[in-house]
């Protein structure tokens, strides 16, 4: 007897990665490129980001008028949407480079955030990297493949460059001090 | 410590720089932070330099916040946790202590007329002071600069902002919002003692052309937000409004900023008693 399925539940269906995952592998890459010296991160953020507009059918006039289609624009908190400070959302991230060995200094490329609800990636970019691509600080991507095509155009931009190369020099030159310093201790 | 913020505006650099002189000395400031002062970082700190008695060090940046520049005293050493394009975390520590000193050049009203825009800037701008805190394991923040907000707006006294309140005494435990799990640090904020003064100048900011239903016309934007373990050593005649050195009046005889000369703004003094840092 084959198995009712009440909830239309498919085992099988393809669940669209994150954004996340895509980041992930930037983040990994970077790592191996600058040996562990410079990394990046992916972590859920849960301070604001942005407050954004959401377009949807209104159902109720689309009743009212013979199901005419008719959208309505709604100003949402992004906060009221995905929770409040202390609460870790799984669904906005900031993305940063930092170094361990740079007194943990942070510097955020951008916050993204995705919604369960749909394909739409909102990213919010440094101003100074908005400034030197000449794109909006908020960035409304359709899909992954926009996202990881405006990710790919962010992270060669000069404020990232600069940031990674400065870090990868000082990251260095403390350890070279440390291994220095290591060598001139006396038995 | 003495530290001495000031939004000099882009206009005047030149007397700004001269006046910058005189304050550093006649006030023994050991941090000076500038918001939209337009010349580099280091060459202001050699101006300086030429004619003081301390030899200020420039608190550089791998990438700098777009419009805040930062020298101190070499007593202390800085070390720079983070630079958003609108904001700076330090820490600063000498052989005594350390403390956390974030600076903020907020959105203006006039290009962000939207409270829950500014009000996004100042979020993020405490995230990150509450996360720089538990990596330095140093729970002692100064916050300060031009929030772009006044400390009766939300943004600067809800939990969901800066939570920086002018009461010295409601400390001992964070806030807990009814029926949710997060605890929300507070600040201390001082700036509150400035309003219903009997003389000019009332605050650091007078917004001349104020014509609404609300208007204020003095605003405390420049500000300054301590953390509680910091209040037992908090002047208690801080924060201070200066408006003079030996040879320049920053205001003019109607108490108000000389905007013409120098800046729209009025510089802010506060200081931390030295057995503290």
């Amino acid at each position: 007897m084959s198995q009712k399925n009440l909830w239309g539940f498919q085992a099988d269906k393809e669940i669209p990665s994150p954004p996340r995952a895509i980041v992930e592998e930037y983040c990994e890459n970077l790592a191996e490129l600058t040996n562990g010296l410079v990394i990046a991160k992916a972590k859920p953020y849960a301070g604001y980001t942005t407050d954004y507009e959401r377009t949807h059918p209104n159902f109720m006039a689309m009743l009212s008028q013979g199901l005419s289609p008719k959208i309505t624009v709604e100003q949402v908190s992004i906060q009221e949407d995905l929770g409040s400070l202390g609460d870790t959302s799984s669904f906005t991230h900031e993305f940063f480079i930092t170094s361990e060995y740079v007194h943990n200094y942070k510097y955020r490329i951008m916050f993204f955030a995705h919604f369960p609800y749909g394909e739409e990636i909102v990213i919010v970019l440094d101003e100074r990297i908005a400034d030197d691509i000449n794109l909006s600080q908020r960035i409304d991507c359709t899909n992954k493949e926009d996202f990881e095509a405006k990710l790919q155009r962010i992270i060669v931009s000069k404020p990232v460059q600069t940031v990674i190369n400065t870090l990868y020099a000082m990251a260095k030159e403390e350890i070279e001090l440390e291994e220095k310093e290591t060598a001139e201790i006396p038995f | 410590m003495n530290i001495l913020f000031w939004n000099t505006n882009r206009k005047n650099p030149e007397n700004v720089t001269a006046c910058l002189c005189e304050l550093l000395s006649e006030n023994a400031i050991d941090l000076l932070i500038l918001a939209e002062y337009p010349n580099e970082t280091k060459a202001l700190c050699k101006t300086i330099n030429k004619k003081s008695n301390i030899e200020y060090n420039s608190i550089t940046s791998v990438l700098p916040p777009k419009n805040l520049r930062a020298i101190i005293n070499p007593k202390y050493s800085a070390k720079n946790l983070q630079a958003e394009a609108r904001y700076q975390i330090l820490h600063i520590s000498n052989q005594q202590n350390g403390i956390i000193v974030a600076a903020i050049h907020g959105y203006d009203i006039r290009n962000h007329p939207k409270i829950k825009d500014r009000e996004t800037l100042i979020r993020q701008f405490k995230t990150d002071i509450i996360e720089h805190e538990q990596k330095q394991k140093c729970p002692h923040t100064v916050a300060i600069g031009d929030f772009n907000v006044s400390p009766y707006e939300e943004p600067a006294f809800t939990t969901d902002g800066m939570h920086a309140l002018p009461f010295s005494d409601s400390f001992e435990k964070p806030t807990k919002v009814k029926g949710t799990n997060t605890k929300h640090k507070k600040f201390y904020n001082p700036t509150w003692r400035f309003f219903a003064n009997v003389k000019p100048p009332f605050t650091t900011y007078r917004y001349e052309k104020d014509s609404g239903t609300s208007a204020f016309y003095w605003y405390a934007l420049d500000q300054v937000m301590i953390s509680p373990s910091l209040i037992p050593f908090w002047d208690e005649n801080s924060p201070k409004i200066i408006t003079k050195t030996a040879n320049h009046n920053l205001i003019k005889k109607t108490g108000q900023p000389n905007t013409d000369i120098y800046s729209d703004h009025l510089p802010l003094f506060c200081q931390l008693k030295e057995d503290f840092i």
